[in-house]
């Protein structure tokens, strides 16, 4: 449910993303079938989706794992938030207690926005992420 | 959170067809949202 309200957010948003020449991914942690099968459900085929089975990159970002980061508080106020916008949850296609984040990243390497998830459906602010990368892209 | 991509770089992931890349050519041609999921869920 908030992996699909995340995407839903930055698909919004793709276009503008695209226009100023900034490339957007989505990394999972399931196998490349599930990948693939997200990626047409959530209707994205022009948008890369790339997966880490192993979770590599994850570790390496230090992002969240664990069920405390699942069961917490939080985590009902953002169901709802997710609940009212429509979203459901979809059977689970991966780690169920990873977290992830969201990385903006100049050509060559240098990030200029990070954010690591909390919580499940702990999400940065679209508007925000997007503006670091639209800011990344000016020469 | 502004980790240093270099070891980032060159750990590789999977596309949906199963193919081997690399997280940094997600920026080797230029800026790049890069959004890790908690799963295809």
């Amino acid at each position: 449910m908030f992996c699909r309200e995340q995407v839903a957010g930055f698909r919004s948003r793709a276009d503008e993303l695209k226009r100023a020449g900034v490339k957007l991914f989505f990394i999972g942690n399931g196998t490349p079938t599930m990948a693939k099968d997200f990626q047409q459900f959530m209707q994205i085929p022009e948008l890369p989706v790339w997966t880490d089975p192993k979770r590599q990159t994850y570790a390496h970002l230090g992002f969240k794992r664990g069920w405390l980061s699942v069961l917490d508080g939080a985590v009902l106020k953002y169901a709802a938030r997710a609940m009212q916008a429509g979203f459901r949850q979809g059977r689970t296609q991966g780690d169920p207690v990873q977290q992830g984040g969201v990385l903006v990243v100049k050509r060559g390497g240098a990030v200029v926005y990070g954010y690591a998830s909390a919580q499940a459906g702990d999400h940065p602010p679209i508007d925000e992420v997007v503006a670091k990368a639209l800011e990344a892209a000016k020469p | 959170m502004t980790p240093d991509t270099t070891g980032l770089a060159p750990l590789t992931v999977l596309t949906v067809d199963g193919a081997p890349v690399t997280v940094g050519s997600a920026w080797s041609e230029g800026p790049a949202v890069l959004v890790w999921l908690r799963h295809f869920g």
